[in-house]
């Protein structure tokens, strides 16, 4: 089924929305759920409630993609998920990832500046611009699918070190990049 | 900001981005696994990803799995380790008989460590029945990657009668197996899936018998080389603040693609046009970090300290020049004033291909890692391996092949020519004397690599370990007997297997028939009550 018309099923209140969301994109959820959550049964936990999330949010939202619409949702409800059960559980693709995200934190500097999301959004989109679609595609598969760098590895045919020095460099440049704009903690 | 934050900011980036990073197809090399066969079935499953993802028809990102799905009974498994191969003789094995015990330790699984690299002792003992000494020359294969096995992980050891022997580490040579430079489309599946992969590639011992031989030789193929070193950009020059500012330094090439082959070592984007015959090839320009930057400066030095190579076989380029630009688009045309704004040097010598692959080979061998790694770069034997495959690979995919067809999306960069990443069938080979009228034993002591599934869709199949053997598969030993045995079996559950174990009534050693060609051990721990 088209997107088209699997969201217009939510705009028409039809549950058949979500039975046609988990036949279309309920591997794709699935696998970012798993990717970052890496536990199997909150993945799956994870996946459900982005239906109902997906539900709730359309109507009044008409998405023109569902994959990134349904990626948000599945990443937003991970982190939620991660915030409010790290005392007791450790979700090791989440902590991977934030780790990694970490280092493109800028350092404290003198000059202080409030970091609204939507600038710090926009600041990592034109980053990203500026890079080759290779590079911008390793980063993202990485940090916004939560692909593994293994898994990466071996979709690009080099070795893991290789991809893991590969992202390294690309962390190092967005905190540059974050820097010279002026963004700090 | 916090790291949270950044994740927050990430998760709403643009839907072009976001769609578009997964639509990407890398290129990568596609050597490897058109040896190992199943060539349909990788080519579809990977054409067939991008939509076969968005459609939802595929489990994505995480591979699939068929379990039961072995020609045998056994798992196909996601990630398939390959078997455990029996041993062999290249020299002087007529005449002996061996027989072989293969011990599976699993030491550690009931106190709920279970490892999916296992301790496996496979254990030969060769017998000499003839009136004289005999020195035989063995080879002890097992597959593996390069880069675990190049570090020392996962790599046997072979002793003698408990002496521990100097064992050279040897592979095959795709590049001799005929039929270089297949056509083929993309780049596909890499690793061999089932046991049947490797029959494939050793039955007729043409591998093997390359395994012994000297790598090729390129020292005959003239070229001509562009080092670009020293490379520099006036700080914010070119930066118009619309945030698309990235120096680049590219090169850009004119050149006739049917008698010109490009080869190219430090370059992060290229794009080419073989119609108009240009090509461009370009490198981030090392910015120092501005004052109060937290970017370390060794970061800066280490990027100025690296090497950029085009190597040209062939015709000579029409046209070469070195050009600044402003961002990181291969095809800008925001150019800045070279030697101005942006510099760098250039060194344009002749040598031969040999000579010029060696001194790229050695920061990929040794890796670009700005901690230092690269400073060590010495002769080992380890390096020679790795240049050897390096070169086996590029030969294969059809480097000196005078159609230009499918090389050129294959080598502009020789770091997508990964040779680390690819399972394949490793030698150890030593020499060995067995006394007339006497017997020696040859130990190959391991940690054998379990093959494992990702997300499997049936329970029963979850959280398995796969281990499995050949047994004749690539020997020429006269086997009189074959014995498996498990030990340490106290929290291990089989789930399938054809060994014939049953070690909670007590059989934890089984003779096998050695008309059965491939035995499979599939297991999982058994949970604490």
């Amino acid at each position: 089924m088209e997107d088209a018309a699997i969201v217009a099923l939510y705009w028409s209140r039809d549950e058949a929305a979500i039975a046609e969301t988990d036949k279309k994109y309920g591997p794709y959820c699935r696998a970012i759920a798993q990717n970052i959550l890496t536990v199997r049964e909150d993945a799956e936990e994870c996946v459900s409630d982005s239906y109902h999330h997906a539900w709730n949010a359309m109507p009044p939202q008409r998405p023109d993609a569902l994959p990134p619409f349904l990626g948000r949702i599945v990443r937003n409800l991970s982190i939620s998920r991660w915030r409010r059960e790290r005392a007791q559980k450790r979700y090791a693709g989440l902590e991977s990832l934030l780790s990694g995200l970490e280092e493109c934190l800028p350092d404290p500097q003198d000059v202080e500046r409030a970091v609204e999301g939507r600038e710090l959004t926009h600041r990592i989109e034109v980053w990203l611009e500026s890079l080759p679609r290779d590079d911008r595609a390793v980063f993202l598969r990485r940090y916004w699918y939560g692909q593994e760098v293994q898994a990466l590895a071996k979709a690009w045919g080099i070795s893991p070190n290789q991809m893991a020095k590969r992202l390294q460099r690309l962390r190092r440049s967005l905190k540059r990049d974050l820097e010279q704009e002026g963004f700090t903690v | 900001m916090t790291k949270e934050m950044l994740y927050d900011a990430m998760t709403e980036v643009k839907d072009e981005l976001v769609l578009d990073a997964m639509a990407f197809k890398p290129v990568k090399n596609r050597v490897r696994w058109m040896k190992f066969g199943a060539i349909a079935a990788a080519f579809a499953v990977v054409v067939g990803l991008s939509a076969g993802v968005l459609s939802g028809a595929i489990p994505w990102l995480i591979g699939g799995n068929a379990a039961g799905g072995g020609t045998d009974g056994s798992q196909v498994f996601d990630v398939y380790a390959g078997p455990v191969f029996p041993l062999t003789a290249v020299e002087g094995g007529d005449g002996l008989t061996a027989e072989r015990t293969i011990t599976y330790d699993f030491v550690g699984w009931e106190a709920g460590f279970p490892s999916s690299n296992l301790p496996v002792t496979d254990s030969y003992t060769l017998t000499n029945p003839t009136g004289e000494d005999k020195t035989v020359t063995l080879l002890y294969p097992f597959a593996g990657d390069l880069f675990a096995i190049g570090l020392g992980k996962l790599r046997p050891t072979l002793t003698v009668d408990g002496r521990s022997v100097d064992a050279a580490l040897l592979t095959g040579k795709y590049s001799e197996l005929g039929d270089p430079g297949r056509p083929g489309g993309l780049p596909s599946l890499d690793d061999p899936e089932r046991w049947e992969d490797y029959r494939e590639l050793l039955s007729n011992g043409c591998y093997q018998a390359s395994a012994t031989g000297d790598w090729p030789d390129l020292s005959h193929i003239p070229v001509t080389v562009y080092e670009i070193t020293d490379p520099w950009v006036e700080p914010g020059v070119g930066n118009k603040g619309d945030g698309h500012y990235n120096p680049n330094i590219h090169a850009e090439l004119e050149l006739d693609y049917s008698k010109t082959t490009v080869l190219s070592y430090g370059f992060n984007s290229y794009c080419h046009n073989p119609d108009g015959g240009t090509a461009r090839f370009g490198f981030d320009a090392p910015q120092p970090p501005e004052e109060g930057s937290s970017v370390d400066p060794d970061f800066y030095e280490w990027e100025r300290a690296q090497r950029h190579y085009l190597i040209v076989m062939g015709e000579p380029l029409d046209s070469f020049r070195l050009v600044g630009v402003s961002t990181g688009g291969p095809e800008s045309t925001d150019y800045l004033d070279w030697d101005a704004e942006i510099g760098a040097d250039l060194r344009q010598y002749e040598t031969d291909l040999e000579s010029a692959l060696r001194t790229a080979a050695e920061p990929l061998y040794y890796g670009r890692d700005w901690d230092g790694v690269a400073d060590n770069v010495e002769d080992t034997p380890e390096f020679e391996l790795y240049f050897g495959m390096l070169k086996d690979c590029l030969l294969d995919a059809g480097l000196l092949l005078s159609d230009p067809a499918e090389r050129y999306d294959l080598f502009y960069h020789l770091e997508n020519v990964e040779v680390w990443a690819y399972q394949r069938v490793f030698y150890l080979e030593a020499e060995v004397t067995v006394p007339a009228a006497g017997s020696v034993t040859v130990d190959a002591q391991m940690l054998k690599k379990a093959s494992q599934n990702h997300q499997c869709h049936s329970r029963r199949d979850r959280d398995l370990y796969g281990y499995d053997l050949v047994t004749r598969l690539g020997s020429n030993l006269d086997f009189t007997a074959q014995t498996a045995r498990a030990v340490n079996t106290e929290g291990v559950e089989i789930v399938r297997q054809n060994f014939g174990f049953d070690w909670d009534n007590g059989v934890d050693t089984v003779e096998l028939d050695l008309d059965q060609e491939h035995y499979y051990l599939e297991l999982r721990r058994i949970e604490a009550k």
